[in-house]
């Protein structure tokens, strides 16, 4: 407000700032790695507003801890996920050694230093808007959606930190993050930091291609043929930005509409778990049975089917906290040897030193096979990581598989 | 309750409509209802996705002159509502799941070219361990899945009331995308008033109500960040209020609504006369207040807790909706008690211009510390103070302060 009356340097008596300043700094003090003391410098020199980008497994959390020393004020950290909030909550602690609050998850406990998830933050910022100086939003590629932004909005607070590995959008509202948070300030990608500077482990990407058997190819391409058929029956652009939506709702207004919709299913089904692949699943787990191994699907039913026919633990939104975490803790202890998960491992969580991924389906989007890729570049001696992907030939996986390997990372 | 995308309505104009309930219409509904009824009455000991497989074959063979799958879709979603599922097993599965895992991962590491990784036999081990089957076991696996819960009972709506207020419901659904609602009520019962007043409260809105020169209320219901920025934040409390708006004997509402893909701001408009609807049963008092009663009537202090207090109106100035009254068994003495809590100060400087006003009862208010209000703004009224506590209401410290209320001369 001040900026924005161009009086920036009047007293001012600032009857809604709410915050304090906090007594203690940090009691575990690390070197920061340079990239990550060059991040803090960068935000610093931005009047401590904007966005630090760095790849999954770079020690994020620790360039917040940094902040949050420098800058000294009660700090509200926000993430989407209650395993994120968790994971925070202990970092905060250990960090700092004072009690921490809690907000989401069915807690509400406000203190100086206190993590929430985006939901709850979104819920009770019109309440707790004053009472913190700065505001750390993880994954902030989350925040710029319309009930997420008032989050940001509704918060006074003069200093915000925003960290993510893949701030892009696809509906292009990152930039957004400008206002709601402050401009990118610091950059580094998965190949700076793994090539040049040895941060991350060094990897490989292996693209395996299958072919369906003959009835699967049958029933795929009988099942393309009659969504193929009524897109272009109503001159629908798939390619268009809207083509998706305009499917949809062209789908669900005549029986012919609905058959092309679950055409459209049967086909991506039949693509997503194809027999070969998950043969394929079979002899990745029985060549990597020494190393850890994170196999990754697009839906939930294939997670469920690999879970099933290779007897490993399975992480999916029904799988409560509880068990989650000791399937996490069973992956770091070597009770198990791999996980299967549908999207819920995507983005943040900490995963003990996994080498291997595999990738059975997924999305076209480049964040996500980033972050996919992310989880299992934790730097350790001797370790070389590798990324499997698995795509069905002659399906639309292989042009899916094509967009999200969109980026520098799989060059 | 039914969402946004199950309502079938047009848009004219700048208008949002409910597409009329005419007798056809309605007849189609209580047809589907009835006939989902039956069908998930049938399905009782079945599992959810049994349950859902019927519905949609149902669904497939209804029997309309012309198939409108959104009608189909939101009458079988107010029947699901009916549905209660078992509570799944989540410990038994997920023990297993660990052990089955855990010898699945050790076994798989231990295997080599000569003597692979045996699924088969390693689920034979577990079950003879267990004097059952190898199906059972892996049956058991995901048995706390959704999908594999069974449905237990069903009390669903009768299909004739379904049918009845199924516009109602629709105009529920309308409201998760409001921005604002003004409501027009009248009723002849103040109970009827004292429901509505403490259903809105409940749901933490704040309402402002002004009385209507030719009786009843006029109320413009939002939540404080509507001033900060128009959205639909509030859009689930006010679609819970409607059925509480609804008991009045007439009623009207026009809301401001955001509505489609492109959320276009348009205006809906419905009302109608009382519409007795389950939904509308009067809220039991918040946690914070009924843990405050049981504390209070704990300490046996001659004073009794009524939990239906009047609307206290003072024309021209507004009007407050105490939670509850105290009244002195020695003397009939009465004051009454509104807890405006976390919510917003906003709400304590109006209460306390109605007290200067000349707001003839007397009346404790409670406000939590986090409002950053101080007692003494009504330390000179003789009939009205406020009580500012930090995590609860301590029941001790209301009392001196109605004690003294009470004594108060005025």
């Amino acid at each position: 407000m001040r900026r924005a009356f161009g009086r920036a340097d009047d007293a001012v008596d600032d009857r809604a700032r709410g915050y304090g300043e906090l007594a203690l700094g940090a009691r575990v003090v690390r070197e920061p790695r340079p990239y990550q003391a060059e991040a803090l410098a960068a935000w610093q020199a931005q009047q401590g507003r904007g966005v630090v980008v760095l790849p999954t497994g770079a020690g994020k959390t620790w360039v917040a801890c940094l902040a949050i020393d420098a800058k000294r004020r009660s700090t509200l950290v926000v993430a989407p996920t209650l395993d994120l909030v968790r994971q925070w909550y202990d970092v905060l602690r250990t960090t700092f050694g004072v009690p921490v609050g809690v907000i989401g998850g069915g807690e509400y406990d406000v203190r100086s230093l206190t993590v929430s998830t985006y939901d709850s933050a979104h819920l009770h910022m019109e309440h707790l808007g004053d009472r913190f100086g700065l505001v750390v939003f993880d994954e902030c590629h989350h925040l710029p959606g319309p009930a997420y932004a008032l989050a940001a909005r509704a918060c006074v607070a003069p200093f915000r930190l925003g960290l993510t590995a893949t701030p892009e959008r696809a509906d292009g509202r990152h930039a957004d993050l400008d206002e709601l948070v402050g401009p990118i300030v610091y950059r580094k990608d998965i190949v700076d930091l793994s090539h040049a500077g040895g941060y991350l482990a060094p990897y490989d990407t292996v693209r395996l291609t299958v072919e369906l058997g003959p009835d699967d190819r049958r029933a795929h391409d009988e099942a393309r043929g009659i969504y193929r058929d009524f897109v272009a029956r109503n001159g629908i652009r798939m390619s268009s930005p809207s083509g998706w939506s305009d499917f949809v709702i062209r789908a669900a207004r005549s029986e012919d509409g609905r058959r092309a919709m679950a055409a459209y299913r049967r086909q991506r089904d039949i693509a997503f778990a194809a027999p070969a692949k998950l043969d394929y699943v079979g002899l990745l787990l029985d060549r990597h049975r020494g190393d850890r191994t994170l196999l990754f699907t697009q839906d939930n039913a294939t997670a469920y089917e690999i879970s099933r026919r290779f007897l490993v633990p399975i992480i999916t939104h029904e799988t409560r906290v509880r068990e989650r975490s000791e399937i996490i803790a069973g992956l770091a202890d070597g009770g198990y040897g791999a996980i299967v998960t549908s999207k819920v491992l995507n983005e943040g969580v900490d995963i003990p030193d996994a080498a291997i991924a595999i990738v059975v389906s997924g999305s076209a989007s480049v964040r996500e096979h980033v972050q996919r890729l992310g989880r299992v570049l934790r730097a350790r001696e001797g370790k070389r990581a590798l990324l499997y992907e698995l795509v069905t030939a002659q399906t639309t996986e292989t042009f899916t598989s094509a967009r999200r390997r969109d980026h520098s990372a799989y060059r | 309750m039914l969402t946004a995308d199950l309502v079938t309505a047009r848009r004219r104009g700048d208008e949002l409509r409910l597409v009329a309930a005419d007798p056809r219409r309605r007849a189609r509904i209580e047809a589907l209802a009835a006939a989902f009824s039956e069908i998930a009455r049938a399905q009782i000991g079945s599992t959810r996705q049994q349950l859902d497989a019927a519905l949609d074959e149902g669904a497939a063979g209804a029997d309309l002159p012309s198939p409108d799958r959104r009608l189909i879709a939101a009458v079988q979603k107010l029947v699901y509502d009916g549905c209660s599922f078992e509570e799944p097993d989540a410990e038994t599965a997920a023990a297993l799941r660990r052990e089955i895992f855990r010898r699945a991962a050790a076994a798989r590491r231990a295997a080599s070219p000569s003597a692979p990784f045996d699924r088969g036999a390693l689920l034979e081990a577990a079950a003879r361990e267990r004097g059952t089957t190898a199906a059972v076991v892996e049956a058991g696996l995901y048995g706390d899945r959704p999908a594999r819960q069974r449905l237990l009972a069903f009390a669903g709506r009768p299909p004739a009331m379904l049918a009845a207020g199924f516009e109602l419901a629709e105009a529920q659904a309308v409201l998760l995308r409001a921005t604002r609602v003004t409501a027009s009520v009248r009723s002849r019962d103040a109970g009827t008033y004292r429901q509505l007043f403490r259903t809105l409260k409940f749901l933490r809105l704040l309402p402002v109500v002004e009385a209507v020169a030719q009786g009843g209320y006029r109320i413009t219901l939002d939540g404080p960040l509507s001033l900060f920025q128009g959205g639909t934040r509030y859009g689930l409390q006010l679609g819970l209020a409607l059925p509480a708006i609804a008991g009045c004997d007439s009623w009207s509402i026009e809301a401001d609504v955001r509505w489609g893909a492109d959320r276009r701001p348009l205006r809906f408009r419905i009302g109608g006369g009382a519409v007795a609807t389950a939904a509308a049963e009067a809220p039991s008092l918040p946690d914070e207040l009924a843990g405050f009663v049981t504390a209070f009537e704990r300490l046996d202090s001659g004073w009794r807790v009524d939990r239906e207090p009047a609307v206290l109106d003072l024309p021209g100035a507004g009007m407050c909706v105490p939670d509850l009254a105290f009244v002195r068994g020695r003397d009939g003495a009465r004051v009454h008690f509104e807890l405006l809590g976390f919510w917003s100060r906003e709400a304590v400087w109006r209460r306390v211009e109605l007290v200067r006003a000349g707001l003839p009862q007397k009346i404790l208010f409670a406000a939590s510390k986090g409002l950053r209000v101080g007692e003494a703004v009504l330390d000179e009224s003789p009939t009205a103070a406020l009580y500012v506590f930090a995590r609860v209401i301590a029941a001790k410290q209301v009392l001196d302060r109605i004690e003294r209320l009470a004594d108060a001369a005025t």
